[in-house]
């Protein structure tokens, strides 16, 4: 009896030294936006599954406890408090809405943790409300508007009406258009502003104002349910007609794909043409998932992926789960995604993660991405005097 | 001495005059009884005096003075009134009700209205005459020099009736107490009253003492019809 | 804005009226018939839009394809909305009134999960409409063909609705119903089959008006609650019970939408539709078109046996346990300390005062921004930032009560959830002092509590403070008067007591006790953001009183223990935990119809 227990209090001690998992918090609003987060979960157990098959992160497992934020700021602290003092977390990842983004950002510079903000576009999020302890991977609104910029300038339209969500996200968007248009094209005339509440665009009398305006051209930061009715009101009253059309995040298949038929051929967007990237690292990616899941990536899979990956380049790194020594091995960290290499910037630690930028097309009754390019982050940020007057000293 | 007088009340719902140009007094001490057909108006005459009705036209007067405003102005210069269906705070219990009436003012009247032993009984739990008597309790605990008595006697025993009324003739008399009442139970009225008015149709149609009420021809014409006193 | 400008605007807003009455019309014939509040009724609207969507790919892109899907998704969720009133409503009529707008909302968390099983994550954006799928040129402008379709199907349903009240028995009788209930009783009515019916014609309307959507916006599982508030507002407007009321409400909605966006003040539909509510209510406090008997009371007299003293031990070492063990459970006791205190204040006003309030986040989100202003904007350090926090929310609460009191009921409710929605949409847009829908970050404790366990000393400190202070509030003459004024506002009033004051007083204390609790969260998160004073957090706070229960002090406590912790425990256990949360809610409503409060307490002899 003695011996058995020796043994088993053996076997469980070995075991426990073997395998202690690194756990990594990961708190998201699943339930509120689950077009995007499902995906995204996908992508981080395939990112999970890869480092754990090539021997775990300092030689142990990796472990992703995963939690639901509600989707409120307030909520979204408790649980990140949970994943620390009940689950023993290494760091914090995830987030969707910028403010639960920020809630959690300064929460995590209060408790000195680690936080890889994966998905809020907020620009505040490393510039204004920036913190040592934050890093976010996604380009910005602030990037994406720029890499969309340049398109802009090509059609040559003096005229432009912009469309945004009333919130945060798209009042940066029009507010960085605005701003950069004006640089490089004097003149530039903006004779209609829609800002319908989010979720609620009455796109008829939307689409009616911006027609009265008589714009050349239209800026739009729409997504979800809003592009959708937006598109199909447009397109019925023949709103885009002869009339370039740029909308921000509009390729990514979590907000084309609904469209099917109905998507607006021609319009320049961000997105992700996961059909056409032929590069090996997505192409390994893309197949990996592809036979893993049974389905093709959305861009949330991309971002869930990476997100997985850059917490275990950073220890790796770092050599340790010490915070100070992970987020100094963040700063600077280099890797490669499935849209290629990427470097946490040590400046206001924002990866140059970059989006493609292309047409829409219908292609056998779905939209695609046509005639796109690659836009690396890295060239579509302000420059860095610039950078450091917006970031709060540390 | 005259202490509540009303003067051309009036009201009008939809076209209809509910009340039309009313005019009456009550003194101090005494007993008046407002009765008529149903749809006469005494209700609506009621809320008149009582605030709980804005009137079209017409005055209250109290002890001389201009009795107006809210209900709840009109009862802090000394109006008490109970309603055709009786209103206590159902939440509580009988003395808890009394409590909140009388203000930490002290009082017997729950022996007084014969609730001395539901003292701690729900008032929801009261059988409706019991309802009654505790919304008498109620209007008398804040000592009120004018009594609006809608029905008070509604869902009692005839015996219960004659003893609830002379209570209340006591105190009128006893603490110079003007009463108006109305009521259905003509015996308790012609018993009681000093004085009947007769509404029919918004009209006051006639007014005197029990006898003069029963000999008037008109009384019995629209009201009584076949001139028999006691329903 | 030349006059073609203008006729295509009206015509736009006329479409969006016909969509707005279609869900309108069943919620106000729901309440009017069976006085339910039904929280359900945009989800309803959403399975009816998901069904048509689902339907219409099934049956195939031809004009009988696609009538025949929205037909069928309306009988469908008609049907569904039969097996809601039997299983779920039936059983709560004879129970207080606001039990069933809890037991709907269970419904709502309920067929959210459902339809994300059954459809997924992803919006699904329907076929246009085959044989209306272009515009036609009217004065110059392009106007959709389905709009113009819209335009008569909304006076063409009201006009259907207005034969079915007044040529048919069983109108008369939903008339009668909705102007009598304990008559219609009486004359030996079968009223449980007439409620079946009602509330079967009721959701078929809803399922109608968001299968009518299918051309017009995706299937999204957001619909449900953005589509009750707007269906509320508009019944709410027009008067309750009344359909010209709510037809009349749809287009004035619609059209100064319409015209709001066409004449480029967009940004004002964020709160347009509460602003109009709010004014209308604050000068015809039945709305436009309803008649001024006030439903009936929203709250049962509570009466019987207090709580015996023994129960208070255990929930004495449950709130004493996490100082001891720290951890995790300080952080979760101290949100549970936290909304208690917030449902407490609203419990206060519920129970005692008798004034449902449909927007009580209002006062703990001003609290909150008052703390978080202070200290951020102002300076000030956190006991000077705390105390401004129930000192603003009050004065909010005062101001409110200046035009509120005269409402009662229904209408006082939405008219609470009107001014939350109005300070909301301040928050949201004064970017400069509440940093807008990011809201403001960085509010942490003063060092000698930033510990969590003294913070939650400290939290528990004041909210026992708070409790005490309210117990004895309630327990002294003023809460008398206050009760007295709920149980019979006649009453109170011949008595002498100013009814209006007492509302006035009620509301204040309520504010106050809000507004600490909205500091005190403030301070725990380190941050706050709009969402603080939104609608869910009022319906949070109105779904904790009633699972508690009305009766004791002891409900919020309770309610907001068992639902703070069950939606963290399921949250964390299970996929789809909002069905599993509204699943326990509808066993408890059904089981514990007194809250769990009552569930203590032995009923009355």
């Amino acid at each position: 009896m003695k011996a058995i227990l020796g043994l088993l209090a053996a076997t469980l001690v070995a075991g426990a030294a073997d395998a202690q998992p690194i756990k990594l918090g990961e708190l998201n609003s699943y339930k509120v936006f689950p077009a995007f987060l499902e995906p995204y979960k996908m992508g981080m157990e395939l990112a999970r599954t890869e480092i754990n098959a090539s021997g775990g992160i300092l030689g142990r497992p990796l472990e992703i406890v995963i939690r639901d934020d509600g989707g409120t700021p307030g909520d979204a602290v408790r649980v990140a408090e949970e994943l620390l003092t009940r689950e023993g977390v290494a760091a914090l990842t995830g987030t969707f809405a910028s403010n639960v983004g920020l809630a959690v950002s300064d929460f995590a510079k209060q408790r000195k943790t680690l936080f890889i903000a994966a998905e809020p576009l907020t620009d505040k999020i490393v510039w204004d409300n920036g913190n040592r302890y934050t890093f976010r991977l996604r380009a910005s609104t602030y990037m994406q508007t720029a890499m969309l910029v340049p398109e802009a300038l090509k059609a040559a339209k003096p005229r432009w009406a912009i469309v945004y969500p009333n919130y945060e996200y798209g009042q940066s968007a029009t507010e960085a258009f605005k701003k950069l248009m004006a640089e490089k094209q004097p003149g530039v005339q903006f004779v209609a502003e829609q800002a319908p509440a989010l979720g609620r665009i009455d796109a008829g009398a939307v689409v009616q104002a911006i027609e009265d305006a008589k714009p050349d051209a239209i800026f739009s930061s729409l997504f979800g349910p809003d592009l959708a009715k937006f598109v199909r009101e447009g397109n019925l009253r023949g709103l885009f007609k002869n009339r370039p059309v740029i909308n921000l995040l509009g390729g990514e298949p979590e907000y084309l794909d609904p469209l099917k038929d109905e998507t607006p051929e021609g319009w320049i967007v961000t997105g992700y043409p996961w059909q056409s990237i032929q590069t090996p690292e997505h192409k390994r990616f893309h197949d990996a998932y592809q036979a893993k899941f049974k389905d093709y990536p959305r861009l949330g899979s991309v971002v869930g992926y990476t997100a997985i990956h850059s917490f275990a380049a950073a220890v790796k790194k770092a050599g340790s789960l010490d915070q100070e020594k992970m987020v100094d091995a963040m700063k600077g960290l280099q890797l490669s995604s499935p849209f290629g290499p990427i470097t946490y910037r040590a400046l206001d630690h924002q990866s140059t993660m970059g989006a493609y930028v292309g047409k829409l097309a219908l292609k056998d009754g779905k939209g695609v991405m046509v005639d796109w390019s690659f836009a690396d982050g890295a060239k579509f940020l302000p420059s860095d005097d610039a950078v450091m007057k917006l970031r709060p000293k540390e | 001495m005259t202490l509540l007088a009303a003067s051309g009340l009036t009201k009008s719902y939809g076209g209809v005059r509910a009340v039309d140009g009313v005019d009456l007094e009550v003194a101090s001490g005494e007993m008046v009884a407002m009765i008529g057909p149903n749809g006469a108006g005494k209700s609506t005459c009621f809320g008149l005096i009582g605030g709980q009705v804005s009137a079209d036209a017409g005055k209250v007067r109290l002890d001389g003075a201009d009795l107006d405003g809210s209900p709840a102005r009109r009862a802090r210069r000394g109006l008490g009134r109970t309603f055709q269906v009786a209103q206590v705070f159902a939440s509580m219990s009988v003395s808890e009700n009394l409590a909140v009436a009388a203000r930490g003012r002290d009082t017997t009247l729950l022996e007084r209205v014969g609730l001395g032993a539901d003292a701690q009984r729900p008032a929801a739990d009261l059988a409706y005459g019991d309802i009654k008597r505790l919304e008498l309790a109620l209007a008398l605990a804040t000592e009120p020099r004018v009594l609006l008595m809608d029905e008070p006697t509604a869902g009692m025993a005839p015996a219960e009736r004659r003893q609830l009324m002379t209570l209340i003739a006591g105190l009128a008399r006893e603490t110079k107490l003007a009463v108006l009442f109305t009521e259905h139970d003509m015996d308790v009225v012609f018993g009681h009253a000093d004085r009947i008015l007769v509404l029919d149709r918004g009209k006051l149609i006639a007014s005197g003492d029990p006898s003069a009420i029963r000999a008037n021809a008109r009384v019995r014409e629209v009201y009584l019809g076949h001139g028999d006193g006691s329903c | 804005m030349t006059l073609a400008a203008f006729a295509s605007y009206m015509l736009t807003g006329l479409a969006g009226a016909s969509s707005l009455f279609l869900v309108a019309a069943g919620l106000s014939l729901i309440f009017g018939v069976t006085r339910v509040v039904n929280f359900a009724h945009g989800s309803f609207f959403m399975l009816g839009l998901y069904l048509a969507v689902t339907l219409a790919g099934v049956f195939g892109r031809t004009p009988l394809g696609f009538w025949g899907a929205v037909v069928c998704a309306s009988l469908a969720v008609g049907a569904i909305g039969v097996v809601v009133e039997r299983l779920i409503l039936r059983p709560l009529y004879a129970a207080p009134e606001l039990l069933q707008l809890l037991a709907t909302f269970a419904v709502v968390l309920i067929v959210k999960d459902a339809a994300l099983w059954i459809w997924g994550p992803e919006d699904l954006l329907g076929p246009r409409a085959p044989g209306l799928s272009s515009a036609v040129p009217v004065l110059g402008r392009s106007i959709p063909e389905y709009d113009l379709l819209l335009i008569a199907l909304g006076p063409l349903v009201m006009a259907g609705l207005w034969l079915l009240l007044t040529r048919t028995r069983f109108g008369r009788l939903i008339r009668a119903a909705t102007e009598d209930r304990e008559m219609t009783a009486a004359l030996g009515i079968d009223q449980a089959r007439l409620f079946t019916l009602v509330f079967a014609l009721g959701s078929a309307l809803a399922g109608l008006g968001g299968a009518l959507q299918l051309p017009r916006e995706p299937a999204n599982l957001s619909l449900d609650l953005s589509i009750v508030a707007d269906a509320f507002v508009v019944v709410v407007l027009g008067g309750l019970g009344s359909l010209p009321g709510a037809f009349l409400a749809s287009l004035l909605i619609a059209e100064l939408k319409a015209f709001c966006i066409g004449l480029g003040f967009s940004k004002a539909t964020l709160v347009i539709e509460f602003l109009v509510m709010a004014v209308v209510l604050v000068f015809r406090p039945h709305g436009l078109l309803g008649r001024p008997d006030p439903p009936a009371r929203a709250t049962e007299a509570e009466a019987g046996e207090p709580i015996p003293p023994l129960v208070w031990i255990p929930v004495a070492l449950a709130l004493a346990f996490p100082l001891l063990a720290g951890g995790y459970a300080v952080i979760l006791a101290i949100d549970i300390v936290i909304l208690a205190l917030f449902a407490a204040s609203l419990r206060w006003l519920i129970g005692p005062a008798g004034l449902v309030s449909f927007g009580h986040a209002a006062f703990f989100g001003l609290g909150a921004y008052a703390a978080a202003i202070a200290a951020l904007k102002l300076g000030w350090p956190m006991a000077a930032a705390l105390a401004a926090a129930p000192l603003v929310a009050a004065f909010g609460a005062f101001a409110f009560g200046l035009v509120a009191v005269r409402l009662s009921g229904v209408y006082l409710a939405m008219l609470s959830l009107a001014f939350a929605q109005i300070v909301w949409s301040l928050a949201f847009q004064w970017d400069a002092l509440t940093g807008g829908s990011n809201g403001l970050v960085g509010i942490w404790p003063a060092a000698a509590v930033a510990d969590k366990t003294r913070y939650y000393a400290l939290v528990l400190g004041l909210a026992i403070a708070a409790w005490l202070l309210l117990g004895r509030i309630e327990r002294g003459r003023l809460g008398y008067a206050i009760r007295a004024a709920r149980d019979s506002q006649l009453r109170a009033e011949a008595l002498g007591f100013d009814v209006p004051a007492l509302r006035r007083i009620a509301l204040v204390i309520s504010g106050a006790v809000a507004g600490l609790a909205g500091g005190l969260f403030v301070y725990s998160k380190g941050s706050l953001s709009p969402e603080t004073l939104a609608i869910p957090r009022s319906v949070d706070g109105l779904v904790m009183v009633l699972l508690g229960g009305l009766a004791s002090p002891l409900g919020p406590l309770l309610g907001a223990g068992l639902f703070t912790w069950l939606q963290d425990e399921a949250a964390r256990r299970i996929e789809f935990w909002r069905a599993l949360v509204g699943f326990v809610i509808l066993a408890l409503v059904l089981f514990a119809p007194r809250g769990l409060a009552g569930l203590l307490r032995r009923p009355r002899a």
